[in-house]
């Protein structure tokens, strides 16, 4: 990686050079180009079923075997994987935009704005994550879309409250004094003084949120609330195949290794990232 | 202090208030709206419409059916189920010791593995020992906890056949409860029987559930222990004779302790957010078993009563955690 130095910022460089990072984050570039592709490396469709090939063991044709429904295991596992990054990505990328803008609403014009956006924040958080996601997807039904949006913001608690706590860190800083004395607009102050320091931190928190929005939208798809079938997602695949496990013990190893192996390398990732921009910060699991 | 206790106090009846309402208003909007399902159940017919919405309250506008449901809350009545007329108060009074009994021993497997092996890998830190405490903590937040659970079943109930591979209780002995709390009630009535047997059945999903715990309480202990080996008064005792292991012990963990308590609240939300998939894969009869359930069958009313009690039980935690940090703490009292 040697080449690069000097043409990344300083943390990103630094994580570069730390081998589990690295391996990490080669994994999950994997996952996202397996994802991708899914179309271009399987001849077969994810969701067309064939009863006479229901519950092969794997073969040539069949790497993972089949399903009960006869589709191909290996097949559902890479289009799962497209469901499970737009589940992890898009939930956070909803919590991280919501989170920016009620941050800096309440860390920076203060008033009536941090009342009532951290008392709201309060009551959010009077519900447990998935509960809390539940609860949305229930109101709002079934589908990829809601589970990313109830993922979401079950998540923007921890975004706001950071972003927040960051730009009141700022207030008491001399450079923003100095900008407030010299009367930059509310416009120039965020563009030049509030969003370039809060943006850094805030997305090193979405990279370790990830791996946790990938959990639990899995989760809500295993509870049969989540995506729908016949989509192929690695959590409902898993509750698809409990049910068989007196007869096929091990046929929930292929999507829960999945899941388990998106999730490790998305928290080592963002651990790497973490450490690179900030040393002395210790991470914290909503 | 006592200030601050009624401020929490306060604080905390707001907060449940702000929780029932929108427990109440947003499962009228989406597809629990009752009046779409009476108008299936119904079949349409106008006069049947009317007689059943009057019968569960629905002519009343929104505001009054919510003032109607906040004070049969206040009075213990949290609705009837649309399933079987019953009060679902009583399905809540019986799942909950489950749910409680299953939080309370993950809570002890998780947080005895989790503090121990956070202190030894911060103790050796860099040695074997650090990389596999570090690795298995890992593992604990990382692994989805549904999966484990069905892996747990094929491995210890279908291939080794150890242990049961759900519910709470073997239907073959004859047992009436007194609590509701099975392990209690076994040594209440001073049957071992009875104590084996729900043992037997908590083990697996309290395992699975206390290893998520033990990951997040491993990585938060790891790192307060760490911080606190580096500080001046661990020094001090070793520059004064002190052993590495005493200074650890005796400096290092009581300080490293703190921030552990601060996470209390947060892993009592991780152990009720995992209690629902945990019981949903052993299909164990808890409060998240009960939760799921009456969502496939769209009983509003009991799905609207348990998130209701499973955010109090949280709130009410996360209260109690806050006033123990400020009494174990005494820097928070004087800030």
């Amino acid at each position: 990686m040697r080449f690069l130095k000097g043409r990344l910022p300083r943390p990103v460089a630094h994580a570069f050079s730390d081998t589990v990072t690295v391996v990490a984050g080669s994994v999950v570039a994997l996952v996202i180009l397996l994802a991708l592709f899914a179309p271009l490396l399987t001849p077969y469709d994810p969701a067309e079923q064939d009863a006479v090939r229901s519950l092969e063991n794997p073969s040539w044709s069949h790497p993972f075997g089949t399903d009960q429904f006869g589709r191909d295991i290996l097949t559902r596992i890479l289009y799962g994987a497209r469901i499970s990054l737009m589940i992890g990505f898009g939930a956070v990328a909803v919590a991280l935009v919501a989170g920016l803008v009620l941050g800096i609403l309440s860390g920076y014009y203060r008033s009536v704005f941090d009342v009532v956006i951290m008392r709201s924040i309060d009551v959010a958080l009077a519900f447990p994550l998935i509960i809390f996601a539940t609860l949305v997807v229930v109101v709002l039904g079934s589908s990829a879309v809601t589970v990313i949006f109830a993922v979401g913001i079950s998540l923007v608690p921890l975004f706001t409250r950071l972003a927040r706590s960051v730009v009141l860190s700022l207030r008491e800083q001399e450079f923003f004094e100095a900008a407030v004395s010299v009367g930059c607009s509310d416009a120039r102050m965020m563009r030049h003084h509030v969003l370039p320091h809060v943006f850094p931190l805030l997305f090193v928190q979405a990279t370790t949120a990830i791996g946790l929005a990938i959990l639990s939208g899995a989760a809500l798809s295993f509870i049969g609330i989540g995506v729908q079938p016949p989509t192929a997602d690695w959590g409902r695949m898993v509750s698809e195949f409990a049910p068989l496990v007196f007869v096929h013990p091990y046929l929930s190893l292929y999507p829960g290794l999945a899941i388990a192996m998106t999730a490790v390398a998305c928290n080592l990732l963002g651990d790497g990232l973490l450490r690179a921009f900030d040393p002395t910060a210790s991470r914290v699991v909503a | 202090m006592t200030r601050f206790m009624i401020l929490r106090l306060l604080q905390l009846f707001g907060v449940l208030l702000a929780a029932s309402a929108i427990v109440f208003f947003s499962l009228r909007l989406g597809p629990f709206d009752p009046s779409s399902q009476i108008q299936e159940a119904t079949l349409g017919d106008p006069e049947r419409i009317a007689e059943v919405r009057a019968y569960w309250g629905l002519d009343q506008p929104l505001i009054v059916q919510y003032g109607k449901y906040l004070s049969g809350v206040l009075h213990g009545d949290l609705g009837r189920s649309l399933q079987d007329s019953q009060p679902v108060s009583r399905a809540i009074g019986d799942r909950l010791p489950a749910t409680i009994e299953l939080a309370v021993m993950a809570m002890l497997i998780g947080t005895t593995f989790g503090l121990g092996m956070g202190v030894l890998a911060a103790y050796k830190q860099d040695t074997a020992l650090d990389v596999g405490g570090r690795a298995a903590a890992l593992v604990g937040i990382s692994f989805p906890t549904f999966w484990l659970g069905v892996m747990a079943i094929a491995i210890f109930s279908v291939k080794l056949q150890w242990l049961p591979a759900g519910g709470r209780f073997s239907s073959e002995l004859d047992f009436e409860p007194t609590t509701g709390f099975y392990v209690l009630d076994g040594i209440i009535q001073g049957r071992l029987d009875v104590v084996t047997t729900a043992l037997k059945h908590l083990l697996l999903p309290a395992l699975v559930l206390g290893l998520l715990v033990a990951g997040l309480v491993t990585r938060i202990t790891r790192a307060a222990m760490l911080e606190a080996l580096g500080k001046d008064y661990v020094r001090t005792a070793l520059a004064k004779g002190s052993t590495a292991r005493s200074a650890a012990i005796k400096h290092a963990l009581p300080n490293a302790l703190l921030p552990a308590t601060t996470i209390l609240g947060l892993m009592f939300g991780l152990l009720l957010s995992g209690a629902v998939i945990v019981e949903t894969v052993f299909a164990y009869p808890g409060m998240g078993k009960l939760l799921v359930d009456a969502i496939s069958v769209r009983d509003f009313p009991q799905v609207q009563a348990s998130i209701l009690v499973l955010a109090t039980i949280y709130v009410l935690v996360n209260a109690v955690a806050d006033v123990l940090y400020v009494v174990i703490d005494p820097r928070v009292r004087l800030a």
